[in-house]
């Protein structure tokens, strides 16, 4: 019990200082945001007594169907380019990160039913992913709909898979990142000839993998060529050269690298930061708030965020070994999200992804992500009731 | 487990990537970057959105955008000898230095410049390193749009108040009348940012060190008006040279005709503007829905409704005409004045017998009269979806609260006299609501909207009884417009003569058409013009039969 403390503690801190940040780049978002703090804390408080270990473990299905109403509500009724929230008056609401927390809680249900043979469970846990990954795919919100495939992954992962499986899931995003040169797309076919004739596998999973390997590095290109818009392009793109991009993302990641450089060891000072406002970086307080702190609170102040959120992450870690059957699911598939999001959001400050609109869990400014993010814990600490 | 273990570690790969990079963008790069971060020296203004462009029903262009050239400046980094520079080159500058030297983003010294102008400034205030000369979007207009130049209206710089009450910046333009005001927000479309980047002095280092946001052009409008009528209707006003039209189509609420004379050329409308303030035949009235005209004999139209619903006339009514009307001490003339004899109720509308509605209106009585008006809850606009609309003044117990009321106020009523005053427009709502027997569209002006319903709820027959009157005046070959009778062209309508205190009567005409299935009404109004007959219905007729010609 005296080790949950420590996941309330890192989380309370990681707003605290997401807060004070939020308060230098803007006093309108810090108090918007601290009323949030305050309003879901109070709510989940009220509603945690109530909260049984069996409704966590039953509702699952509920949560989720309700989020796929809600995310075609989105789509209806959103009119302009970007369908992603439904106003509630005092905030935004975005039910796509609704939608997370439904889709942990109907897979670890489906993975962990024993009486099903693994193979229909993986059908049925395919089948219930690619619902909301294409309804958040159409709004469209190109990070969350692969935060869902990495949580669907992680939790399919650890239930137990075919490796050969595994093998194609993680193979897919390489050859599709591979098929942008001839090159390295020779350069991956030769390493995975070798890999199979040294291999003792079945036959046909061989010609399965380098046929479904075949079709992804094809299609890729026509993909990227055809479906896409050049701003899409230019935005999936501009971090690798973000000095030279002419678009308004490849500019931001490169204010973002600015704004982190120059903040240097020590920082700039709380408030002394010149890069953050409407000229230099517009998402200072959503996207790239990393950058703004590491402007303002230097490397020293990083690696305590980062401290922050390896103890977080490496006690989730902790407990998927400790725990058996759907809980351990649950608390894998809320470490995925996690971590899906600490990484690319953070990765994409320091020009090393593309930006898609992820949150630093805690920290980023916004509703719907810090009420995810609170239940996920109150639903860790109920599990062990 | 195993697995837990390969997510350990790529938790720390993932972390000892980014600690990598953090070490490369904040230790061994931070030196590089904080320059960067020092000379960021930006600034942003504003690229206006081009309006939104306007045409005629048919598609025909009346206003559109070119670029004109602009000065913009940082007043703090202004020096004073580069103001004076300035001052040389281009005369008197709207901003003194004074009121804006610590303002620290750009402002604009000068807009819409000539190309010529433009040219000169670039090549002698190369010194001059703060300046910055843009292009911006500017109104302008077609030759054709002088004839709807009220229903168009203009544009120009955004007053304090505006500025303050939509959110706007000094130096925006913003609709300032006719449908430029109505529908602003539409045509105004959604303004852009350029940026520039500065180094501390204020110099520009680069002039476009960040993508600008592109402006988004205003939406189109489509007006229901026909551009080409309103030229007609123009070269038939030439020797008049005051006065308005409106028509429009009552099953639609489309307006077809809108026309106000004397009117501005919104071409040079900024050149001309202290010209046309000071005009004593005031070219900024919009006399369409501004004018407010004693309706003189079109009213008794309502005199006939008012009368028949009060039981007080009949269809087969008949009165007397000696060519005068007297009550207590005085005595009204007809204005045929060796009298009309005795008329019917259709006869006294078609020749336009003020003693018979004399008549009528004594029977009525005053008290009677407004509280009848007041049951029948006429609009007291037309409900145009335009701003500025003028109330008309008509008799009931609202519009004439605290003013003095006598026996014989309504005598001068019965014949569109006295207090009474309305606008062309509105006298063309209640044509359209007595040929649509009771029901007529508010006007709109925008093609595609979808108009709300007005209502005057009365027996049809009274209706009826009207618009038989109303084709006599011109079929008849005594009706006052029966000398423009012509048998091919189904009309009614009802002249006006309006007497008033600035010199000849002003000639009424407000008619609809075709008679078997009323569709358009139209009213014209010729300031001190005469007789109705005499100049506004033969306008009137003509413009019509072209609006039926368009039709077919």
């Amino acid at each position: 019990m005296r080790r949950n403390n420590l996941l309330i503690i890192t989380a309370l801190i990681l707003i605290a200082i997401g807060l004070t940040e939020l308060y230098f780049i803007g006093k309108s978002y810090f108090f918007s945001q601290l009323s949030k703090v305050l309003i879901f804390v109070a709510f989940l408080g009220v509603l945690s007594p109530f909260m049984k270990k069996e409704h966590i473990l039953n509702y699952g299905p509920f949560l989720y169907h309700i989020s796929l109403v809600l995310l075609v509500i989105v789509l209806i009724v959103g009119k302009g380019k970007v369908n992603r929230w439904i106003n509630l008056g005092f905030m935004q609401l975005q039910p796509s990160e609704i939608a997370k927390l439904g889709l942990i809680l109907i897979l670890s249900k489906i993975l962990s039913d024993n009486k099903k043979p693994t193979k229909s469970r993986l059908i049925k846990a395919s089948f219930y992913t690619l619902i909301p990954f294409i309804l958040v795919l159409l709004q469209p919100d190109l990070g969350t709909a692969l935060t869902f495939l990495f949580i669907a992954f992680l939790m399919s992962w650890l239930s137990g898979i075919d490796p050969f499986i595994t093998r194609l899931i993680i193979l897919t995003p390489i050859t599709m990142i591979a098929s942008a040169h001839l090159v390295s797309t020779l350069i991956l076919y030769l390493l995975l000839l070798v890999f199979l004739l040294i291999s003792k596998e079945a036959i046909y999973k061989k010609v399965l993998t380098i046929g479904f390997l075949t079709i992804v590095s094809l299609s890729t290109p026509f993909v990227w060529q055809k479906v896409l818009k050049p701003y899409q392009r230019d935005r999936l793109t501009a971090f690798l050269n973000p000095e030279k991009s002419k678009s308004k993302e490849g500019w931001q990641i490169y204010q973002a690298k600015i704004a982190i450089g120059s903040g240097g060891i020590f920082g700039k000072g709380p408030g002394r930061g010149t890069q953050k406002g409407l000229a230099f970086l517009p998402a200072a307080h959503t996207d790239f708030i990393f950058s703004s702190m590491g402007e303002e609170f230097g490397l020293i102040g990083l690696i305590i965020i980062l401290t922050a959120f390896m103890a977080f992450l490496s006690f989730l870690l902790r407990k998927i070994e400790l725990e058996e059957g759907q809980e351990k699911l649950i608390i894998a598939g809320i470490f995925a999200c996690f971590f899906f999001h600490f990484t690319v959001n953070i990765l994409s400050n320091l020009s090393l992804l593309p930006v898609v609109g992820i949150p630093l869990p805690f920290i980023t400014y916004g509703g719907s992500h810090l009420l995810i993010e609170l239940t996920a814990i109150l639903i860790i600490l109920k599990l062990e009731d | 487990m195993n697995k837990i273990r390969l997510l350990r570690a790529s938790l720390w790969l993932v972390l000892t990537i980014i600690l990598i990079r953090l070490v490369q963008f904040q230790v061994i790069e931070h030196r590089y970057l904080l320059q960067k971060a020092t000379y960021n020296f930006l600034k942003e203004y504003k690229i206006h959105a081009p309006r939104g462009k306007i045409y005629d029903r048919n598609g025909i262009l009346l206003a559109s955008w070119k670029p004109a050239f602009r000065i913009m400046a940082i007043p703090k980094f202004l020096k004073d000898e580069d103001y004076k520079t300035l001052q040389e080159l281009l005369g008197n500058l709207p901003i003194d230095p004074d009121t804006l030297k610590n303002k620290g983003n750009y402002v604009e010294i000068k807009g819409n410049l000539p190309y010529e102008e433009t040219i000169k400034l670039l090549e002698k205030s190369i010194n001059i390193k703060s300046i910055v000369i843009d292009a911006d979007p500017v109104r302008v207009h077609t030759p054709y749009s002088k004839y709807a130049a009220h229903l168009i209206g203009y544009v120009s710089e955004a007053s304090k108040e505006e500025i303050k009450r939509f959110n706007l910046d000094p130096g925006d333009f913003i609709g300032k009348a006719g449908v430029e005001r109505s529908f602003d927000s539409l045509l105004r479309g959604e303004d852009g940012a350029r940026f520039i980047a500065l180094d501390s002095r204020g110099n520009v280092v680069s002039l476009n060190p960040r993508p600008p946001e592109e402006p988004v052009e205003g939406e189109e409008i489509f007006l229901t008006i026909d551009i080409k009528l309103q030229a007609l209707l123009d070269s038939l006003f030439e020797k008049y040279p005051r006065g308005a039209a409106f028509g429009m189509n009552i099953k639609t609420g489309e307006v077809i005709i809108f026309y106000s004379k004397p009117y501005f050329n919104p071409e040079s409308l900024i050149t001309r503007w202290t010209d046309y303030v000071s005009d004593k035949e005031k070219p900024l009235l919009n006399r369409v829905l501004q004018g407010l005209y004693p309706p003189g004999s079109t009213f008794k139209l309502i005199t006939t409704l008012v009368g028949l619903y009060t039981g007080t006339l009949k269809e087969n009514t008949v009165y007397y005409c000696p060519g005068g009307f007297t009550f207590g001490n005085r005595t009204w003339l007809c204005w045929r004045t060796e009298g009309h004899g005795s008329l019917n109720l259709i006869e006294a509308i078609a020749q336009s017998c003020n003693v018979y509605f004399n008549n009528v209106g004594a029977r009525i009585g005053t008290q009677k009269f407004i509280e009848t008006l007041d049951s029948f809850n006429l609009p007291e606009k037309t409900g145009i979806d335009l701003i500025g609309e003028y109330t008309v003044l008509i008799p009931t117990s609202k519009l004439l609260k605290n003013r003095l009321l006598l026996p014989s106020s309504v005598i001068n009523w019965s014949i569109g006299q006295g207090e009474i005053q309305v606008t062309p427009a509105w006298m063309a709502l209640v044509t359209g609501l007595i040929a649509g027997n009771g029901k007529c569209p508010e006007p709109i002006v925008r093609k595609g909207d979808k108009p709300k319903y007005l209502y005057l709820n009365l027996p049809p027959k009274y209706f009826e009884i009207v618009k038989e009157g109303m084709r006599m005046v011109v079929e008849s070959p005594q009706g006052t417009a029966g000398y423009l009778y012509d048998p091919s062209f189904k009309i009614a309508g009802k002249t006006g003569t309006a007497q008033n205190p600035h010199g000849k009567e002003h000639s009424w005409f407000t008619c609809f058409f075709p008679y078997d299935d009323p569709t358009y009404v139209l009213t014209v109004v010729v300031e001190n013009a005469g007789h109705g007959s005499e100049a506004a219905a033969p306008i009137a007729i003509n413009i019509a039969k072209r609006i039926m010609n368009e039709e077919k």
